[in-house]
């Protein structure tokens, strides 16, 4: 027996778990009330600076009528994928060992592994790929280039990937393919912000930013809201940073008050800043 | 001239909802529905001001950011797996044959990697082009269209095998027809 393309088609069609077109009175009233939430309810993206920039932002839906939890993601003047690094982890325990200030520490093959295991593309990914690569306490993290100037993050502990952002864009291009968004000016970064509620009060919160340094960038420092000072990984012209929150914090209570950096001359500048 | 951005997210809004939540539908746990679809037009509205004329794979590509987000670290690899329809016989006299041809097809699909899964319904389910639906899983136009190639020969290879097992079990077997199939 042969089947023709319409026939695989049609059988295909068959299996469609939602074929009606329509709404129904539910369906409908759902979409005015989240319209309705979406138009009044939500936190609007900074316009005073023309930096190009991108802002991520996680938010617990407390403005939900279904007190649903969301993420907000913000951005100007980017066609491109946020790196968004959001990820749940217990606030007990391990994440005790956390430390503002990274070590830097080579990509192993079975941490890339590990983050290549628990993506959904099961990507092979390769040292060229890592762009920053940097051990927290009992945590380590990596940020990955793809074929297309997206970048994926991805924490380990022990030998388990814990969370892993944009896992879709874990690289399984081969090194010569990778691509970077294009570079800043040198004395200048660019900056993405992740963030993300868990949705279970036993875990707490992980934000993460990333973005690109130009050449002269030495060093990027985050000054958080609660006092935190988070020191950043800058590495291949990209620099990523994270730190545990706990799910009580306000929206957008740990988004760094200041993002500054300093250049190879020793001044320090102003990144693009974040939550007002 | 182009519309502004609050007129063009509310007339994108209104008229792919309905498609964002067939989209959702068919991929998360009905329970997790809503949740999503409101936080995909939620990143639509704090994007809107870069919002693509053509937005509806853009939403599908937000939908299945959001679901691939959602997903703590061990479900990641099944945030993307196809739901499959029940079966609900209609109309008694083809209700057999249509409940063979249901069941080979639903255990054929079910035997293919999640990927096959993702393009066979981005194509048929969805109906988006090569160009669009290459967009809505971050691939080049030419990949996804060598990744649907192979999707829909390795299914109909399955289902032109000589042995069909769920429907010649049940014949073989006797079995009562059962009125509805699971949903996994």
């Amino acid at each position: 027996m042969t089947l023709t393309e319409y026939d695989l088609t049609e059988r295909l069609r068959s299996l469609d778990p939602s074929p009606e077109p329509t709404l129904s009175q539910g369906d409908r009233r759902h979409l005015d009330e989240t319209l309705l939430r979406i138009t009044t309810a939500t936190v609007e993206a900074p316009t005073r600076r023309p930096r190009r920039r991108r802002l991520a932002v996680g938010a617990f839906g407390v403005l939900s009528v279904a007190a649903v939890a969301a993420t907000l993601v913000v951005s100007i003047n980017s066609p491109s994928q946020a790196p968004v690094s959001n990820f749940a982890l217990s606030a007990k325990g391990a994440l005790a060992s956390y430390t503002t200030t990274p070590v830097p520490v080579p990509p192993s093959a079975a941490d890339r592994n590990a983050c290549g295991t628990a993506s959904s593309e099961h990507g092979n990914t390769s040292t060229e790929a890592v762009l920053t690569s940097e051990q927290r306490g009992d945590f380590r993290a990596m940020m990955f280039a793809d074929g297309d100037t997206h970048t994926a993050f991805c924490i380990v502990a022990g030998d388990s990937a814990l969370w892993i952002s944009n896992a879709e864009y874990l690289s399984t291009a081969p090194p010569e393919d990778l691509q970077l968004e294009p570079a800043p000016s040198a004395d200048e970064i660019t900056t993405d912000l992740g963030r993300m509620d868990s949705p279970s009060d036993e875990f707490g919160i992980i934000t993460s930013m990333s973005g690109r340094a130009g050449d002269d960038v030495t060093s990027v420092t985050l000054a958080l809201h609660d006092g935190r000072v988070v020191d950043a990984s800058v590495n291949n012209g990209s620099w990523s940073a994270w730190w545990p929150s706990t799910i009580d914090a306000a929206v957008d209570a740990d988004f760094p008050d200041r993002t500054t950096y300093t250049t190879v001359d020793g001044v320090e500048h102003d990144g693009p800043a974040f939550g007002g | 001239m182009s519309a502004p951005p609050d007129d063009h997210f509310r007339q994108s809004y209104f008229e792919h909802y309905a498609a964002v939540l067939r989209f959702v539908r068919r991929r998360a746990h009905p329970l997790n529905v809503d949740d999503i679809v409101s936080e995909t037009f939620t990143v639509a509205w704090v994007k809107r001001r870069t919002l693509p004329a053509e937005p509806l794979p853009w939403l599908y590509k937000t939908a299945r950011n959001v679901m691939l987000n959602s997903a703590r670290a061990i479900d990641r690899q099944h945030a993307l797996e196809v739901r499959i329809a029940t079966f609900e016989p209609h109309s008694a006299p083809d209700e057999s044959a249509a409940l063979d041809r249901h069941l080979d097809v639903r255990a054929a699909f079910a035997t293919l990697s999640i990927a096959d899964q993702e393009v066979l319904a981005l194509d048929v389910w969805e109906d988006l082009d090569a160009r669009s639906a290459a967009a809505v899983i971050g691939c080049s136009r030419a990949t996804y269209s060598m990744r649907l190639t192979r999707a829909r020969r390795r299914l109909a290879a399955l289902l032109t095998e000589d042995h069909v097992p769920f429907a010649d079990a049940r014949r073989a077997a006797g079995a009562a027809l059962p009125q509805t199939l699971p949903t996994r």
